[in-house]
């Protein structure tokens, strides 16, 4: 009887450590802990070099049409854009600009036409429409401009004529 | 002396017996605390210009992260966030975060109701408050007796609600180096009482 009593009361001490102990467990799950991150990447800002303006040759009486080829043409106008490597960048221009007469109101219309590429090769650049999404800069932060373009000069009256060029680089 | 035997184990079984209850009423215990994040689990500021300057992410923003808490709905809830002074892409090129943070505990995912955390980023506050909450109580799910009618997912734990917190904040971009810059936001929960 003894060891009747002795096993039931082993069994009730076991059954009373096991309360005890899902008790303690129960409170230690009254708190919770997690954490989120906080992130923001930074990049520089894109800056652009002209390395040299678009030239024009004099223009002839005869002439009706100046025409520089952004891709073969030596009197293209040449840009770097300068960012972080291997960024995504968007390239937008507006196509066609007016050229004022520098001593009175006459104008001419200059149709531009931009060739871009990631190296520093005229040749094997391609003709950028004028907004552009899918270009990266290169390795070292790079996206090379040639700046061509065509003007039709054939009822322009002598003079000199100024205008601007103006091409917006972005970060996608 | 074996009736006397048998007689001492009938008189102990339902001792025994008594105990599996006690068991019983441990599962009845409060509730523990449930912390979920609902969004990524990511404040992500996106990519930042140098010297961009001040860059926040509202409360109302899409980008603000929401953390559920499912917690006993008769208990007050102790909410510590404790932010990093800054993002940092390393020792030297840091980036000053403020954090902000509030919290809605009338049982509705509903920032436009939320309150905002004190400047401590620690606050006590009641698991449930209807004192601003519309229609019915989030337990009322449970309670087919008195609302037999609701539309309610009534497959939650019959003791608990949900309080939520939104989580955002301002950086400043100066002259900082380009890179990621990262920080940890972490969140205590405990009860009050």
């Amino acid at each position: 009887m003894k060891k009747t009593i002795t096993a039931l009361l082993l069994i009730l001490a076991v059954i009373s450590f096991t309360t005890f102990t899902a008790t303690a467990q129960d409170q230690d799950e009254a708190s919770s802990r997690i954490s989120i991150s906080a992130t923001a990447q930074v990049v520089e800002s894109i800056e652009m070099e002209t390395v040299r303006d678009m030239s024009f040759s004099p223009v002839q009486p005869s002439q009706q049409l100046i025409s520089i080829n952004p891709l073969s043409d030596t009197n293209t106008g040449k840009m770097i854009a300068l960012g972080n490597a291997d960024s995504q960048i968007r390239v937008s221009f507006v196509r066609e600009r007016t050229l004022r007469h520098a001593n009175g109101s006459n104008t001419l219309t200059f149709t531009y036409e931009i060739a871009g590429n990631d190296e520093d090769d005229q040749s094997s650049a391609e003709i950028l429409q004028t907004d552009n999404r899918d270009l990266t800069l290169n390795g070292n932060g790079e996206y090379y401009f040639w700046i061509g373009g065509q003007v039709n000069v054939e009822n322009a009256k002598p003079g000199n004529y100024n205008g601007d060029f103006t091409i917006e680089v972005e970060y996608i | 002396m074996k009736r006397i035997l048998l007689s001492l184990a009938f008189l102990l079984l339902p001792f025994g017996a008594t105990h599996a209850q006690m068991l019983a009423l441990n599962v009845e215990a409060p509730p523990g605390i449930t912390v979920t994040v609902l969004s990524d689990g990511i404040l992500d500021f996106g990519t930042l210009l140098q010297n961009q300057g001040q860059v926040s992410i509202n409360l109302m923003d899409p980008g603000t992260e929401v953390i559920s808490i499912e917690a006993d709905k008769n208990r007050d809830l102790s909410v510590t966030l404790t932010p990093p002074p800054s993002l940092q892409l390393d020792a030297n090129n840091t980036l000053p975060f403020t954090l902000g943070a509030s919290y809605n505990n009338t049982g509705d995912n509903d920032k436009s109701q939320a309150v905002e955390f004190p400047d401590s980023y620690q606050k006590v506050f009641p698991s449930y408050d209807d004192q601003n909450a519309s229609g019915p109580p989030p337990w009322a799910c449970n309670d087919k007796k008195n609302n037999p009618n609701n539309n309610c997912d009534d497959t939650n734990n019959k003791n608990t609600v949900l309080s939520y917190i939104y989580v955002y904040g301002d950086i400043t971009v100066g002259n900082a180096r380009a890179g990621t810059y990262t920080g940890m936001i972490n969140l205590n929960v405990n009860y009050a009482n």
